[in-house]
């Protein structure tokens, strides 16, 4: 198995999708698979259709993303394109109307990817950030999938306009979609971090509706932040938020994040994502260098699972960006320095990250998800 | 004996280590959240609800509740199966090497309420998973039994709903005048053969007592056996021709049959009025 990867900041987005296809395919030869990572400023129909022209009739999946992660660091705008050739088995879907009903959307999607008889491999699940319950998307994906597929992916996002996202597969893209791909033949290995640990004592989601916390201990969520954290104004909540998240537990002690974003009138929060209702957690705190350590331990994670690299698909958390700054860089350093600093890297900015610490797909924020692929060992 | 200098020289260039146990902390978590699955309104949505922490906090490859028994049994919960089938779920409970990852538990067992909960996990059970593994099977089954108790209880109401409704039709579709009287002596439910019998509709009498809606000839009839029936809890039976509108007196055969309630009182009277004046008249 062969891998290319490729980044064009070109400003015409059919100029940069032949550019990134050109580049990428010319180091794994013909693909089998290509995964195409775009942000908001590419007209989605101009960059796929300049794609497909390059890569010879190869499945395709891929997303608009909040930014492109290359070797050289985060890329606000641009086309990212990592080709894989081979003879991995692929197949592809594009379910649309993701959030009239979230769960059969998933169930729908894992139905067509089965439908070529593959059984075992790796699922990327690329669902728009914004509109439906991702947690439902995946349990649909998962339940009818089963345990025998890994699975990774993140949100779609654009630039956090909150606006609108496109998925794509070689079939065409569409908005409110999840495109997702299931491949076989290749041997992928996962890691997964956050680097948030808990702060005081646990919480409970007294009432929450989907993304929206209305009480959380029976008062309203705001004032059981503002217990915790001092008396911040809703407008420093947006800041102090950032940097302390939701975390429940699992039995084994680990963390799935939930990330606030604002705060409404009657004192309840909106999150990135739902939060489960009557769950108990915890409100988070991190040191930036937690949060890059526990990125490099996810890349050393998933590397050890692999017998020779041959590319590296990262999904990072958008707000972790805006959380480190210029240090977030450091972290794709780490990163790179636990896969080896020769692999080609490719990864998205994302609204959620798809990625499991047991065996089974859980919707994640503020979190990193590296996923490092080679040859199945002989 | 351990002195205070001896304690004193231990502790000396030490510095207490603050312990977060995570772990504890998971369990404690866990726990309390457990107990929230009461909160689920149907069978549906507990099966979401389930589904979802146990995905969440134990990290379930595999989990299933199959209802009933022998050829019964249904699953009514699946999370990481194909097809959702017992047999799907039986060969994954029976496959081998497996045993350290899986539990299966089952409640109520030979009834027709049995369920059997089957939960595997990637990484073997520790004494701390199958601790609060148990803790969730059995709020989940409690939870099972309060939703299908709840479900019965609506049916059986259902039932009686239907049954009140076909036996209200029925009264409303014989030929004779039947009303019921509560303790005040006022009409609670007059069917609409009084409609035909005087013209005038059934919502003129429900409400009102006798000399409110008869004339004074009449209701010095009636009166005294509505009342005779309250006092005495004993049938009243009578044949008379009753002056209903100036110039018709038509001939009617009254009963008043008092209900006796639980504590030996007569709660109400249900009063039958039929028509015999064809029959008076080719009487002999």
């Amino acid at each position: 198995m062969k891998a290319g990867v490729a980044f064009s900041n070109h400003s015409d987005p059919g100029h940069a999708g032949c550019e990134v296809a050109q580049q990428a395919v010319s180091q794994s030869g013909p693909p089998v698979l290509s995964i195409l990572f775009t942000t908001d400023a590419y007209a989605p129909k101009a960059v796929l259709d300049a794609v497909l022209k390059k890569i010879n009739g190869s499945k395709l999946l891929g997303f608009c993303c909040g930014g492109i992660i290359t070797t050289e660091g985060v890329q606000t705008q641009g086309v990212g394109l990592c080709t894989l050739s081979g003879n991995l088995r692929t197949t592809t879907t594009l379910q649309k109307g993701l959030s009239r009903n979230p769960e059969e959307a998933g169930r729908n999607a894992g139905e067509a990817l089965l439908q070529d008889g593959i059984q075992q491999g790796t699922v990327i699940a690329l669902p728009d950030g914004f509109q439906a319950d991702l947690s439902e998307v995946l349990r649909g994906l998962y339940n009818r999938m089963g345990a025998t597929f890994r699975y990774i992916g993140g949100g779609a996002g654009d630039n956090l306009k909150f606006f609108k996202t496109h998925q794509f597969t070689e079939q065409g893209f569409a908005n409110d979609a999840l495109a997702a791909a299931v491949v076989d033949n290749i041997a992928v290995s996962t890691g997964i971090g956050h680097g948030w640990t808990p702060m005081g004592d646990p919480l409970v989601m007294t009432k929450v509706q989907g993304k929206i916390v209305y009480e959380i201990d029976g008062i309203p969520a705001f004032e059981a932040y503002r217990k915790r954290l001092g008396d911040i104004s809703k407008e420093e909540f947006q800041r102090q938020g950032m940097f302390h998240p939701l975390g429940f537990p699992d039995v084994f002690g680990q963390y799935i994040i939930r990330d606030p974003l604002t705060v409404n009138d009657d004192n309840s929060i909106n999150f990135v994502t739902e939060v489960p209702s009557h769950a108990v957690g915890n409100i988070m705190e991190a040191e930036i260098k937690q949060l890059i350590e526990t990125a490099e331990r996810a890349g050393k994670q998933a590397v050890s699972g692999v017998h020779k690299p041959s590319f590296v698909l990262l999904f990072d958390c958008i707000s972790r960006v805006l959380l480190m700054g210029d240090r977030f860089n450091k972290e794709i350093r780490a990163i790179r320095n636990a896969v080896g600093p020769k692999v080609p890297l490719l990864g998205a900015l994302t609204f959620g990250e798809i990625g499991s610490y047991e065996d089974v797909p859980l919707f994640h924020n503020k979190t990193t998800v590296v996923a490092v692929g080679g040859d199945v060992a002989e | 004996m351990i002195g205070p200098d001896l304690i004193k020289s231990i502790g000396a260039g030490r510095k207490p280590t603050p312990v977060f146990d995570f772990g504890i902390v998971a369990e404690l978590s866990a726990l309390h959240e457990l107990s929230a699955l009461a909160f689920a309104e149907s069978e549906q949505k507990l099966a979401q609800e389930a589904t979802e922490k146990v995905i969440r906090l134990f990290g379930a490859r595999y989990f299933a509740v199959l209802s009933g028994k022998g050829d019964a049994m249904q699953p009514i919960i699946c999370s990481g199966f194909k097809t959702d089938t017992k047999e799907e779920v039986w060969a994954r409970m029976a496959s081998p090497g497996k045993e350290a990852h899986q539990l299966i538990l089952t409640f109520n067992e030979g009834t027709d309420d049995q369920d059997l909960v089957f939960f595997e996990q990637a990484r073997p059970l520790d004494s701390r998973a199958c601790r609060l593994f148990n803790v969730f099977a059995r709020r989940l089954e409690d939870r099972l039994a309060a939703l299908r108790s709840e479900m019965r209880r609506r049916e059986i109401e259902k039932q009686l709903r239907r049954s009140e409704t076909r036996f209200l039709r029925a009264l409303e579709y014989v030929p004779v005048v039947i009303a019921i009287y509560n303790a005040d002596l006022r009409i609670q439910y007059i069917n609409s053969a009084i409609t035909t019998f005087t013209g005038r509709p059934t919502s003129n009498y429900t409400g009102k007592q006798d000399d409110e809606i008869w004339p004074p000839a009449v209701s010095k009839i009636c009166l005294p056996l509505l009342r005779k029936a309250f006092e005495t809890g004993l049938p009243q039976s009578l044949k008379t021709p009753l002056p209903l509108k100036t110039h018709e007196t038509r001939t009617v055969h009254l009963q008043y049959v008092p209900l006796i309630g639980e504590d030996g009182a007569v709660n109400e009277v249900v009063h039958v009025m039929e028509e015999i004046t064809g029959q008076k008249e080719i009487e002999p």
